[in-house]
């Protein structure tokens, strides 16, 4: 048997090595061998190529957008969809495309920090509770329990109340929110490997734990985290939108999906476009991420079963 | 002689969470604290003396230090006494007390629906598995769940209430003016609110249904030519009610949320709208009540949850 330290080679996790919440089997498959799979997924493919058309989009939104986000025609008001302006003006004549694509830009900013926030607080504080065990494991997830049952956006309207509003603000609180999300996925996760022979060997050969956490922990939740981040991903939009919606998060004239259906829901009786088209622009997104999570859910669990059969 | 161990369970589930409660209130409490200004400035106002500054803030107690501040507001908060709003000087429990009453309609509306529209569907997709209505189905569920539910209710405001006008877009009829009339100002935002936890409902009961009915003891009641109504009805649905309860478990946090955003597309005075105000006002024991209230009544739904486990499945009463 090779030592794995010292430099050698990592050593992988038997295939049916880890399951983890809502019945969701992680094999310590190849990423290859899941990108496989799911390339035969056709819904999963869309969603991917939708998702990187609508991110490559609002990453270059000064680019891409016919017009400024805040650019206004007084003279053309309110208007239809029409050759000039494809989905219209909203009442300061500012065209409503362009803002779409700008505001898509805050909103995934927004959603992007609030996962990342929940990421870097949820990942190691798991690894630590799901590898000590122990009262450090009973402590953390107590505190994670209760904190999941704090209602998420009234959670981070308090935080908001404190900090002030603002896209930053109330996406860092909206992250905080999910930190207890990641730590359970990390802490199911890691108490598991932990338990397998190989661990055993790597610390009884001396190997640091620092090494055996990074090294063989995390590469074998890596793909289950994949999943959980598309999910909150999702999460968060919604979450910045209703935040957003109620003047706490993006505020005018900063274009977010959520700022825009706000500015516009007063005049829903006259203008119902104004409020569909960026509800629409996060349902496509939204569903986007969770047909691409399920697909990446599906070709995992289906590697692991082909690994057994 | 069933009650004494279920009454052990309560009581011990919910000394449990008296712990977790008493913590949270101290986070929120000590972060709140940490709010930029000076309460005691912004009662008095910009051009008061600081003579007066001070009288204010020791008649709020806020120069004495933090824990014992928390220790008054805990030993008030058991007796029922939240403290007063900074801006409005009503009593905060007063304040809850005259807008619960409405949030908790929205939601036993919205969870009636949902448990009503998601079992159907659930049960149709079900025993219809892999026909067009179960896919149609499936992806009406999917769209639900990926869309934001103050949008769902603008949407379902624009058709039905001002395009229609079988609604009203905005308000809310006390119970007591009339049960018919309460129904229609809470109908359109129950149904943005059941969106999702109904198309949850439908996808865990679909996949739960269809595991029970595969499962041998179905086989062989279907074997003895039990029909198919009796066969759903007598072992399809107890069995597979407990994921479905647990699902909706797991929501309840997430419905009250999405009610905040809710309340204020439909302009109710519910509990979602009163944080909304407070929090734009920075007005602290408003929001720190709300928080409280909003956490408490989820631990209690999970305690709910927890035990209705044993009414489904009393197996599980055994093991635990």
């Amino acid at each position: 048997m090779t030592a794995p330290l010292n430099g050698g080679e990592p050593v992988s996790v038997p295939a049916d090595a880890v399951v983890l919440e809502e019945g969701v089997a992680v094999p310590g498959a190849q990423p290859g061998g899941v990108w496989r799979t799911l390339r035969h997924d056709r819904w999963a493919m869309v969603s991917l190529v939708v998702l990187v058309l609508i991110v490559l989009a609002t990453t270059a939104a000064p680019l891409v957008a016919p017009q400024g986000p805040n650019e206004q025609d007084l003279l053309n008001r309110l208007q239809g969809p029409s050759g000039q302006h494809l989905l219209g003006t909203d009442e300061l004549g500012r065209d409503l495309l362009s803002r779409l694509i700008h505001g898509g830009r805050v909103t995934l900013y927004g959603a992007g920090l609030a996962v990342l926030v929940a990421l870097v607080g949820g990942i190691p504080l798991g690894l630590l509770a799901g590898y000590r065990g122990g009262w450090v494991d009973a402590v953390l997830s107590r505190l994670a329990d209760g904190l999941m049952s704090v209602p998420a956006i009234v959670l981070a309207l308090t935080i908001v109340a404190v900090l002030g509003p603002g896209i930053t603000n109330a996406m860092l609180a909206i992250g905080l929110v999910f930190v207890p999300r990641f730590l359970r996925l990390t802490r199911a996760t890691t108490s598991d490997v932990r338990r397998t022979t190989f661990i055993e060997a790597s610390i009884s050969l001396g190997c640091p734990t620092s090494r055996i956490l990074w090294r063989h922990v995390l590469p074998n939740i890596a793909s289950s985290l994949l999943v959980q981040v598309s999910l909150l991903m999702g999460a968060a939009i919604l979450a910045e939108a209703a935040i957003s919606f109620l003047g706490i998060g993006a505020r005018p004239p900063t274009a977010s999906w959520g700022s825009l259906i706000g500015g516009a829901s007063s005049r829903l009786a006259t203008h119902p476009y104004l409020v569909l088209a960026p509800g629409l622009a996060m349902v496509v997104t939204v569903l986007s991420l969770q047909l691409l999570a399920d697909g990446v859910r599906d070709a995992l669990s289906r590697g692991t079963s082909r690994g057994r059969a | 002689m069933h009650l004494p161990p279920l009454l052990r369970r309560v009581l011990l589930r919910l000394a449990g969470s008296v712990p977790l409660l008493v913590l949270l209130a101290f986070a929120v409490f000590a972060f709140l604290d940490l709010a930029p200004g000076d309460i005691a400035v912004r009662i008095a106002g910009e051009t008061a003396s600081a003579a007066d500054v001070d009288r204010i803030r020791r008649s709020l107690g806020l120069d004495e230090p933090l824990l014992s501040r928390f220790g008054n507001w805990l030993a008030d908060a058991v007796r029922g006494d939240l403290g007063t709003s900074l801006s409005s000087g009503e009593q905060v429990s007063d304040m809850l007390a005259s807008r619960i009453p409405v949030t908790l309609s929205l939601l036993l509306v919205s969870l009636s629906i949902a448990i009503v529209v998601g079992f159907a569907a659930g049960l149709v997709a079900a025993l219809r598995s892999g026909s067009f209505l179960d896919r149609l189905l499936s992806t009406l569920s999917a769209v639900s769940i990926a869309a934001p539910p103050f949008w769902i209710g603008l949407v379902l405001a624009y058709v039905f209430a001002i395009q229609l006008s079988w609604f009203p877009a905005v308000g809310y009829a006390p119970f007591a003016d009339g049960p018919v009339e309460w129904l229609r100002t809470l109908l359109l935002p129950a149904i943005a609110l059941a969106a999702i936890p109904a198309a949850e409902v439908m996808r865990q009961l679909r996949g739960s249904l269809q595991d029970v009915l595969a499962t041998d003891y179905v086989l062989a009641a279907r074997a003895k030519g039990l029909r198919t109504t009796a066969l759903v009805g007598k072992h399809g649905l107890k069995n597979a009610a407990i994921p479905v309860v647990t699902v909706l478990g797991f929501r309840v946090a997430q419905v009250i949320g999405s009610t905040v955003v809710v309340e204020s597309v439909f302009n109710i005075q519910g509990i979602g709208s009163l944080l909304v105000r407070a929090v734009l006002q920075r007005d602290i024991p408003v929001v720190l009540g709300v928080t409280l209230m909003t956490t408490i009544f989820v631990v209690v739904v999970n305690l709910l949850v927890d035990l209705s486990y044993g009414y489904f499945s009393p197996r599980s009463l055994v093991q635990s």
